[in-house]
């Protein structure tokens, strides 16, 4: 289908493994929604290292344990990021992302540094189809010396200097959202990130929401509704997909499941110790439904008690 | 030292040293944009203690949040918790250019005599593209320190590696090459105001906008040398050296309040209340049960009930 045909359906339904065969390809660049603690969809960072997809380039204004992890498992041969977590609770988590650039372990990284702002810049220029957005963030310091996409010049009305981020139109977004309908309205509550943007500024777009709502619940909020359907190729209905970390007003925790993630932790310390984590939560589950019997049910329960306990989704 | 100052020291942390000291440079009423980690505990001490009216922001969207925790990331669902507005990093950062921020407040790894920062890599024997050590990057810290109208840095102050001649990559803008160089790059913030560590206070020379020692705590006033010998260049140090206040009873508290598990009192991760939890439930051994859940569960949820209804300052 061309890329116009996804846009116009009426039910844009699929399961996650569907959404990921048919939307990202080897080489291509992707982005995800949220960013480090809330609203990242983890499943889909799963689900493309059991698809063994290649030579991807991730372009976001933050990074999470979710890019240590899909760069272990191969994906990734480009990061174009604002911001790597590195570190996290006082353990360093940096042998994977270090190998990589070092040693060309698992293969070969290289990586492109912007401001968050600068990204955001270049996502929004991507948006609204110019060639580049203009940005004072980062005028003086060395993202200009290494990173070759992005200019200064003075600027034709009152000759200062100013830096230029050209378009950023990933080939695919993922964005997890706390609820959409089947058409793909999609309703984001608590943290917005660069979502705003980065949903214009993909090619296109699929929507991973932790629950499939009738278009009357959608109607009752419509100012919630920061992805129209218009931008939406597909939708998937997967919950907990942010696991381990978080997504408001649906599950929380100490900023992740804390259990959970401090096992990660534990295991990233080394790439060894990041292989092995794979096997087990990655290639070791068939799909998120398989991941979330392994979590335990009754555990994810308790993360939703915790999070209702101080935020809720209007309903 | 004295026995007595040696005694009031160690009371502290010196990250709680370092919270505490930058927690009095928000004044009232202000606007402030923090980051992650001592950052954000940095500004949450200064509403819960002295600025009742501040209005805090992170960069994930969260406007005017309450803090009723610190937070470890700027998108914790609890700093959406009582918010005013909840809105876009793309939003924040173009009211940041606007001139809407007062205060920044970001941490550092490198620093150099005119205020600028590495948070990018530590090049070793490498280069970029094969660092040594790589960092976390800019951040939302490349940004603020471009636009904030003022801008805060703080960390832990190390013996050796951190307050460096040469940067390996410039990421925070700070004074550039000092005098007048900032304006000439038509950066819109007004720059660094402070670099807050545990050993110390520095801050700029109006015209030259070199760093020089500022301020001391009470056990560190015989130490100005030892403190100089931390820093590469000839660190200049103000005739009239103040002496601050080690961390007051109320900022202590607010530190309790807002960090119940202990982040910030205990350095050992493994020490914490909530990694007992875990270690007692048998975590190394692989297990995870309901109860680790249910007992980390309502560490926070208690203290939050608590941070819900807290009348501020307290």
């Amino acid at each position: 289908m061309a890329e116009k045909d996804f846009k116009t359906r009426l039910d844009k339904l699929m399961t996650e493994k569907e959404a990921v065969a048919t939307f990202l390809h080897d080489g291509d660049s992707f982005t995800l929604g949220g960013a480090l603690a809330s609203r990242r969809c983890f499943s889909v960072a799963r689900e493309m290292i059991r698809q063994k997809k290649r030579d991807l380039t991730f372009v976001d204004t933050a990074a999470g344990v979710e890019t240590t992890m899909m760069v272990a498992g191969g994906c990734i041969s480009k990061l174009r990021l604002g911001y790597f977590l590195m570190r996290t609770a006082g353990v360093k988590i940096d042998d994977t992302i270090l190998r990589a650039m070092r040693d060309g372990v698992p293969n070969p990284l290289e990586v492109e540094d912007f401001t968050q702002y600068q990204l955001a810049m270049g996502f929004m220029a991507a948006s609204m189809d110019i060639p580049y957005m203009v940005t004072k963030s980062g005028l003086g310091a060395d993202y200009l010396k290494y990173n070759k996409t992005i200019k200064m010049a003075n600027d034709p009305f009152e000759n200062k200097p100013i830096i230029m981020v050209p378009a950023i139109s990933p080939d695919v977004g993922f964005f997890c959202v706390q609820r959409a309908d089947r058409r793909g309205n999609a309703q984001v509550f608590g943290d917005i990130w660069a979502d705003d943007v980065k949903s214009r500024a993909c090619k296109h777009v699929v929507i991973i929401t932790e629950e499939l709502v009738s278009t009357e619940v959608i109607q009752k909020y419509p100012a919630n509704t920061l992805i129209p359907s218009y931008c939406v190729d597909a939708v998937v209905e997967v919950p907990f997909n942010c696991h381990p970390m978080s997504c408001y007003g649906c599950y929380g925790g100490y900023f992740a499941d804390y259990t959970s993630f401090i096992q990660f932790v534990l295991a990233f310390g080394t790439y060894e110790g990041a292989l092995r984590w794979l096997d087990e939560w990655v290639y070791g589950t068939e799909d998120q439904f398989e991941y979330c019997e392994k979590v335990g049910w009754r555990n994810l329960m308790r993360l939703v008690k915790m999070e209702r306990s101080i935020n809720r989704l209007p309903e | 030292m004295n026995q007595e100052l040696k005694e009031m020291k160690s009371q502290y942390t010196p990250e709680q040293l370092a919270a505490c000291a930058g927690a009095r440079e928000v004044r009232d009423g202000e606007v402030v944009i923090v980051g992650v980690g001592l950052s954000n505990l940095t500004g949450a001490i200064a509403k819960l203690v002295h600025a009742p009216n501040a209005i805090l922001v992170t960069e994930a969207g969260y406007i005017d949040f309450k803090g009723i925790a610190t937070m470890v990331s700027p998108d914790d669902p609890y700093g959406g918790t009582l918010c005013t507005c909840h809105t876009s990093l793309t939003q924040v950062f173009s009211d940041q250019q606007r001139g809407f921020m007062d205060v920044g407040y970001v941490s550092f790894v490198q620093i150099d005599k005119y205020g600028n920062v590495n948070t990018t890599a530590l090049f070793g024997s490498g280069d970029y593209n094969k660092p040594e050590l790589r960092l976390q990057g800019s951040g939302g810290g490349g940004d603020i320190s471009s636009s904030a109208n003022r801008c805060v840095y703080i960390n832990v102050m190390r013996d050796t590696g951190q307050f460096v001649n040469k940067l390996d990559f410039m990421t925070f803008p700070g004074f550039l090459d000092g005098h007048d160089s900032r304006q000439n790059a038509n950066l819109s913030g007004g720059g660094p105001s402070a670099v807050i560590t545990d050993r110390g206070v520095f801050r700029f020379e109006e015209e030259s906008k070199e760093m020089y020692l500022s301020e001391v705590f009470p056990w560190d006033e015989d130490n100005v040398e030892e403190i100089k010998g931390m820093v590469e260049w000839n660190l200049k140090v103000t005739e009239d050296l103040q002496v601050i206040d080690p961390p007051r009873p109320k900022e202590m508290e607010a530190i309790r309040l807002l960090d119940p598990g202990e982040t910030w009192t205990i350095p050992n991760l493994m020490e914490r209340p909530t990694s007992k939890i875990l270690l007692f439930g048998g975590l190394l051994e692989g297990k995870r049960t309901f109860e680790m859940y249910d007992k980390i569960g309502e560490l926070y949820e208690s203290s939050w009930r608590i941070m819900l209804n807290k009348r501020l300052p307290i």
